[in-house]
């Protein structure tokens, strides 16, 4: 018995363009784990984590085509991402849910301060553009670090683990990480 | 929680993340590629390190014969290095101290009197009942936790206590301008935010909101001023570890400075061999170009 044949994204896109109903099945083949993993980095929850999952097959689905993705995983991971956070903020309405993404942004939260101070002036687009060109700064690895653990929710054992290093090697680079964005944004206005 | 920052962060560039993707890709290639040059080059070391003892040993004899019941030899035997050959197979680490890859390539492709700068990064735990200005550092977290969950009930209750004022009737007859919950809505939120925030801000069927309003901004101070003092704190640890650190080095033979907040020094290959530091667990070593 030979081991299931992983397609490339090319082939896996094709597939779709197809209207093939095996890209599904290729794409959780190849991509279900990391997707999964980024529901449940969000939801904390199983099921709620299975459910995004089939719900960005179904978005996939519907976007390609006409959509061409340059680079599949990271198209279907912002799918992913939003469903997952639509999902959070309607079972987060009243009642907190302790989740990675949460301690993560909550950690950038208190690294800008208040909510009201961020929000003079600036939209969501315009602070993404500031947090984007600071990244485009950093090292590929540090880029790595910041995409994996504020973008991804990974926890830092993960990333530790992914990259070969200590987690102390990584809590020290997020802090760096984070030390800087602060430092970019107060130059550029925003923050204290 | 922030909204604007998730979205900012939704929105940050396509090529971020396809970046993210390439090196991950990169990582993955890395850890999978059969490294048959580096095992190679491992065995070559063991056998080198074997041919070290050998040869010290045969020269320990020697000298010993030379002195024929003279004093013994010299404890200063600087030239048998301390290299744990079980440590370096698994890899990662060097005379049982851990170091990053690019160090460790090195050590094994450089001689005896190479000279490395080296950085040693110090993994520091803060002790939960570290006193900080007369008080322990798990109780300005403790602190900063209620502030922080303060500040997010206190968001909702700005909108919400207005009909909260209304107690029971919320779900018995509804308010008078018509709005209803059910019991179990109503059982929910009042848990929600728990008898103390609620018995403070509505009183006698009144929604204090200009007392809330004040008191969020009192705590976002708090939290700020408690923030700080935190880094304070963790600064001030950090700086007493990498003190410790250095003087750890010291008694172990080796200079060492603090540069940036790590522990920098410059050693030979012998010597980092034969390095033997009290708590040699808690260091990472890397070269100092990785940074």
């Amino acid at each position: 018995m030979g081991e299931k044949q992983i397609l490339d994204d090319e082939q896996i896109i094709e597939l779709y363009w197809q209207r093939e109903e095996k890209a599904i099945e290729e794409t959780d083949n190849k991509y279900g784990e990391l997707l999964f993993r980024i529901a449940y980095n969000v939801l904390n929850d199983k099921s709620d984590s299975e459910e995004c999952q089939n719900d960005t097959y179904l978005a996939v689905w519907n976007a390609i085509p006409p959509t061409r993705p340059r680079v599949f995983p990271a198209f279907i991971v912002q799918i992913i991402r939003r469903i997952s956070i639509d999902f959070y903020r309607r079972k987060n309405r009243k009642r907190s849910i302790p989740s990675e993404f949460k301690t993560t942004i909550d950690d950038l939260s208190y690294l800008l301060h208040s909510k009201e101070e961020i929000d003079a002036g600036l939209n969501a687009k315009e602070l993404g553009k500031l947090i984007s060109d600071y990244v485009k700064s950093l090292s590929k690895k540090q880029q790595y670090i910041f995409v994996s653990r504020f973008y991804m929710s990974n926890p830092i054992e993960y990333i530790a683990n992914e990259m070969d290093v200590t987690a102390s090697s990584i809590y020290k680079s997020i802090d760096k990480i984070k030390k800087g964005l602060k430092e970019y944004l107060t130059k550029r206005g925003v923050s204290l | 929680m922030n909204n604007l920052l998730v979205e900012a962060i939704s929105n940050i560039d396509n090529d971020i993340i396809e970046q993210y993707f390439k090196t991950k890709q990169e990582l993955k290639t890395k850890r999978k590629k059969p490294n048959i040059t580096l095992s190679f080059k491992r065995w070559i070391a063991i056998a080198a390190c074997f041919a070290v003892i050998f040869v010290s040993t045969l020269v320990i004899i020697r000298n010993n014969m030379i002195n024929q019941g003279k004093a013994p030899p010299s404890t200063n035997s600087s030239f048998l290095p301390n290299t744990n050959i079980t440590d370096s197979i698994n890899g990662e680490e060097w005379n049982g101290l851990k170091v990053s890859s690019a160090l460790y390539e090195s050590l094994l492709n450089g001689n005896d009197e190479d000279s490395f700068d080296i950085v040693a990064t110090v993994s520091i735990s803060i002790p939960s009942d570290y006193l900080y200005n007369g008080k322990k550092y798990s109780e300005y977290l403790k602190e900063l936790k209620e502030a922080k969950d303060f500040l997010s009930k206190a968001k909702y209750l700005v909108d919400e206590g207005d009909l909260l004022k209304y107690g029971e009737l919320l779900y018995t007859d509804g308010t008078p301008n018509g709005v209803k919950w059910t019991k179990t809505k109503y059982d929910k939120v009042i848990d929600y935010y728990g008898e103390s925030i609620l018995n403070t801000y509505i009183v006698d069927g009144e929604f204090l909101k200009e007392k809330l309003l004040n008191d969020t901004e009192s705590t976002k101070n708090k939290i700020n001023l408690l923030n700080l003092t935190l880094d304070e704190a963790k600064n001030h640890i950090r700086n007493e570890a990498l003190e410790k650190s250095v003087s750890d080095f010291e008694k172990a033979g080796q200079n060492a400075t603090i540069e940036d907040g790590e522990i920098q020094m410059t050693i030979t290959k012998k010597d980092f061999s034969c390095l033997f530091v009290e708590n040699s667990e808690k260091y990472s070593f890397s070269l100092y170009s990785e940074k």
